[in-house]
C-alpha cells in the first residue's frame, strides 16, 4: 500500500506531461486576451506619434525652400531611375506634374503633419499622411535616408493603430464633451497587431544593422566609427570628429558598443532592466549619429520609434515633472497662470496604465 | 489588469489569427529581404523583390559592412556652343565651360549645420549610385565609358533596349549595362540641369566621378598632404531635354 502510494507521488514524466496538459490552452487564453482586452502602449505610441510628426514637419519645413528643384519638377532627371522602383497610384502621383500642383500638395503635407502631431482625427489624417509624404519621397528616393525609409514604412503599420486615445485633439475633445468611446474588439486586435509590427521593425533593423556591422573588418578592428566621421560629408564639425577619433580607446569603445547594443537590443528587451539599458544606450547612439554625423531626421525619427518601448506609467512620470518644470518656470517669470495642483486626481486611463506597470 | 474573456469571438479570432499570420510572414519576408544573401532569400526570388518594390522598399546595412570612408565628388563640364560647334572640338571653335565640383559647391552649406537641407547631397547620391554600376561593367565596356556619345549615337554603340542588342550581348552583361546607362542618364541629366542653371545654356556635358581616400586611422595624427584618389570619366553626352517647369525650378 505504501509502495503505491509512493510511487503514484513519485516524479513521472507522464505526470509531468498530464499537468502540462492545459499550457497551451492557458497560453492561447492569454495570448487571446493580450490582443483583445485592451490597447497597449497608447502612451508610447502618442509620444511616437508627436515627435515623429514633429520631425516629418520640421523635415517638410527646412526643405520648402529648395522642394521644387528635389522633389518637384526640378526631380525629372531622375525619372531613368524611378521608373523601375515600383511606386504606383497615388504614391507617383506627383511624376510629371507641374509647380503649381507640387506646391499644392507639399502644402497639404504640411497640414497633414500638424494635423497628425496634436492628434486630430488619426484614423483618417494618417492614411492621408502617408500617401502625402510617400509621393513626395518617391520623387526622390536617393536623397532619402534611413529616416524617410524607416518613418514611411511605420506609417503603414501606424495607420492600424489607435494614436490619438490620450495627449491628443481628439482625446481632449472627448474629455471635454465626456464622451465615453466605445472601443471594438477587432479595432484593438489591429491596435495591438500594429504595435507589434513596429516593435519587431524596430527589432529587426538595429539587429539587421547590427549583423552586417559584424562583417566588416573595420568594424572588427574596432575602428569603423573613425571613417564616416571624418570624411567631409558626414564630419558635419571636423573639430569634434578629430576630438572624438584623438584617442584610439574612445574610438574602439564606441564602434564596439555600437555593434554589440544593436545586436542585443531585440534581446535586451525580455527584462524591465535591460531595457532600460537597451534604451538608454540606442538613444545615446542616436544623439552622437544626429550631432557628430549631421543625420537629426534619421535619429530623431529612430528615437521616436523607441517610445513605444518605455511603459505608460513613465511617460505619466515623464509628463508630471515636465508639467512640474513648466508650472515651477512659470511662478518664477510671475506670469499669469493656473498651474494644476500637484494631486490632481487621475483620469481612469491613467489608473490603468499606472495599475498595469 | 487583465480581464479575461468567457468566450472568444469567432469573427474577433479570425481577425487575430488572420492579421497575426499576415504580419508574422510580413515580417518574416523583411528579415530575409533586409538580410545578407542566403539560399533562402534565393529561393523566394523574384517574389520577394517585387513584393517590396514601392513603398515597402528598405535597407538597413547602415554604414556596414564596409563603413563609409571616402569622400565621393561629381564634377561637370559643359560645352557652351551649339551642338554641331561643339562635335568639331575648341579648334573648331567650341567654347567649354571649366570644370565644376558640383558636390563641393553643395556641402557648402553642410558644413557645421546638421539642419541643412536635401540640397546639400544631389550630387553625391547620384555618385553614390552610378559608382558601383561603373564597378559592374566589363573592362572593355567600362573603357568605353569615357569616349564620346554624341550628335545621337548611343552610348555603347548599341540601342540596349533592340533586338540587336540582345542578340549581341550575353544577358547578364547586357543587365549591367542596362543598370549602368538608366543612372548615366540620371547624372547625364542632372549635370544638364546644373549646366543651364549655371551657364544658361549648353548642348554636351561631361561629368568625372571622383573619391578621395579618408585618411587611414593609423595615420590619422599625420596626414598625407594629397589623399590617394580614384576617378572615372563619362565622356562628352548630348543634353537631355526638359520641361519649362523643370528648368523654371532650377533657375
Amino acid at each position: 500500500m505504501e509502495l503505491k502510494n509512493e510511487l503514484q507521488t513519485a516524479p513521472s514524466v507522464r505526470r509531468w506531461l498530464k499537468n502540462l496538459r492545459g499550457l497551451p490552452q492557458q497560453y492561447a487564453s492569454s495570448l487571446y486576451d493580450w490582443f483583445t482586452v485592451e490597447r497597449h502602449a497608447v502612451y508610447g505610441l502618442a509620444v511616437m506619434r508627436m515627435a515623429s510628426g514633429l520631425l516629418i514637419l520640421g523635415w517638410l519645413v527646412f526643405n520648402a525652400p529648395v522642394a521644387d528643384k528635389i522633389w518637384g519638377p526640378g526631380s525629372a532627371y531622375l525619372e531613368p531611375y524611378r521608373s523601375v522602383l515600383g511606386y504606383k497610384w497615388p504614391l507617383n502621383v506627383l511624376e510629371g506634374t507641374g509647380t503649381a500642383f507640387f506646391v499644392f500638395w507639399y502644402v497639404v503635407a504640411i497640414l497633414l503633419a500638424i494635423l497628425f502631431t496634436v492628434g486630430w482625427k488619426t484614423r483618417f489624417v494618417t492614411p492621408l499622411l502617408f500617401v502625402f509624404y510617400t509621393a513626395i519621397n518617391a520623387q526622390n528616393t536617393p536623397v532619402s535616408d534611413g529616416g524617410n525609409y524607416f518613418i514611411r514604412i511605420m506609417l503603414i503599420y501606424l495607420i492600424f493603430a489607435d494614436l490619438s486615445r490620450v495627449w491628443s485633439i481628439d482625446a481632449w475633445r472627448r474629455n471635454r464633451k465626456g464622451h465615453v468611446r466605445r472601443q471594438f474588439e477587432i479595432v484593438t486586435v489591429l491596435h495591438n497587431v500594429a504595435l507589434c509590427l513596429v516593435v519587431a521593425q524596430l527589432c529587426l533593423v538595429y539587429f539587421e544593422a547590427g549583423m552586417y556591422k559584424v562583417q566588416g573588418s573595420l568594424w572588427q578592428a574596432g575602428t569603423a566609427m573613425y571613417y564616416p566621421i571624418s570624411s567631409e560629408y558626414y564630419g558635419v564639425f571636423p573639430w569634434l570628429s578629430e576630438l572624438i577619433s584623438y584617442n584610439s580607446w574612445v574610438v574602439v569603445l564606441i564602434t564596439y558598443v555600437t555593434v554589440i547594443a544593436q545586436i542585443a537590443f531585440p534581446f535586451m528587451l525580455f527584462h524591465r532592466v535591460t531595457r532600460r539599458i537597451a534604451l538608454i544606450t540606442i538613444l545615446g547612439m542616436h544623439l552622437g549619429i544626429a550631432i557628430v554625423m549631421g543625420l537629426p531626421f534619421f535619429s530623431g525619427i529612430m528615437a521616436s520609434a523607441d517610445a513605444v518601448l518605455v511603459s505608460g506609467a513613465t511617460w505619466l512620470v515623464i509628463q508630471r515633472w515636465l508639467k512640474g518644470c513648466w508650472d515651477a518656470l512659470v511662478a518664477k517669470f510671475g506670469k499669469r497662470g493656473n498651474p494644476s495642483p500637484p494631486n490632481r486626481p487621475r483620469t481612469s486611463e491613467e489608473t490603468v496604465t499606472l495599475i498595469n506597470h | 489588469m487583465s480581464r479575461s474573456r468567457k468566450s472568444a469571438r469567432p469573427l474577433t479570432v479570425a481577425v487575430l489569427l488572420i492579421s497575426g499570420v499576415l504580419a508574422a510572414v510580413h515580417i518574416f519576408a523583411t528579415l530575409v529581404f533586409t538580410g545578407p544573401s542566403t539560399p533562402i532569400k534565393t529561393s523566394l526570388e523574384p517574389q520577394l523583390s517585387n513584393y517590396f518594390l514601392g513603398p515597402l522598399d528598405q535597407g538597413w546595412s547602415l554604414f556596414a559592412p564596409g563603413p563609409y570612408s571616402q569622400d565621393e565628388y561629381l564634377l561637370v563640364q559643359a560645352c557652351l556652343s551649339t551642338a554641331d560647334v561643339c562635335a568639331k572640338g575648341s579648334k573648331g571653335g567650341a567654347k567649354f565651360s571649366e570644370w565644376r565640383n558640383v558636390t563641393e559647391e553643395e556641402m557648402l552649406h553642410l558644413s557645421g549645420n546638421i539642419f541643412a537641407n536635401r540640397g546639400s547631397k544631389q550630387s553625391k547620391v547620384i555618385h553614390g549610385r552610378l559608382w558601383p554600376t561603373i564597378n559592374d561593367l566589363s573592362d572593355e565596356h567600362a573603357n568605353e565609358i569615357a569616349k564620346p556619345f554624341v550628335l545621337g549615337n548611343p552610348v555603347f554603340g548599341y540601342d540596349l533596349d533592340s533586338k540587336e542588342a540582345a542578340e549581341s550581348i550575353p544577358a547578364s552583361e547586357l543587365q549591367d549595362m542596362r543598370s549602368y546607362k538608366r543612372m548615366e542618364d540620371v547624372a547625364v541629366g542632372f549635370a544638364t540641369l546644373y549646366a543651364k542653371e549655371q551657364w544658361g545654356s549648353a548642348s554636351m556635358v561631361q561629368l568625372k566621378l571622383r573619391r578621395d581616400a579618408v585618411t587611414p586611422f593609423a595615420q590619422r595624427h599625420k596626414p598625407e598632404k594629397e589623399r590617394s584618389s580614384s576617378e572615372r570619366l563619362i565622356g562628352w553626352r548630348d543634353v537631355k531635354a526638359f520641361g519649362e517647369d523643370t528648368v523654371a525650378s532650377w533657375s
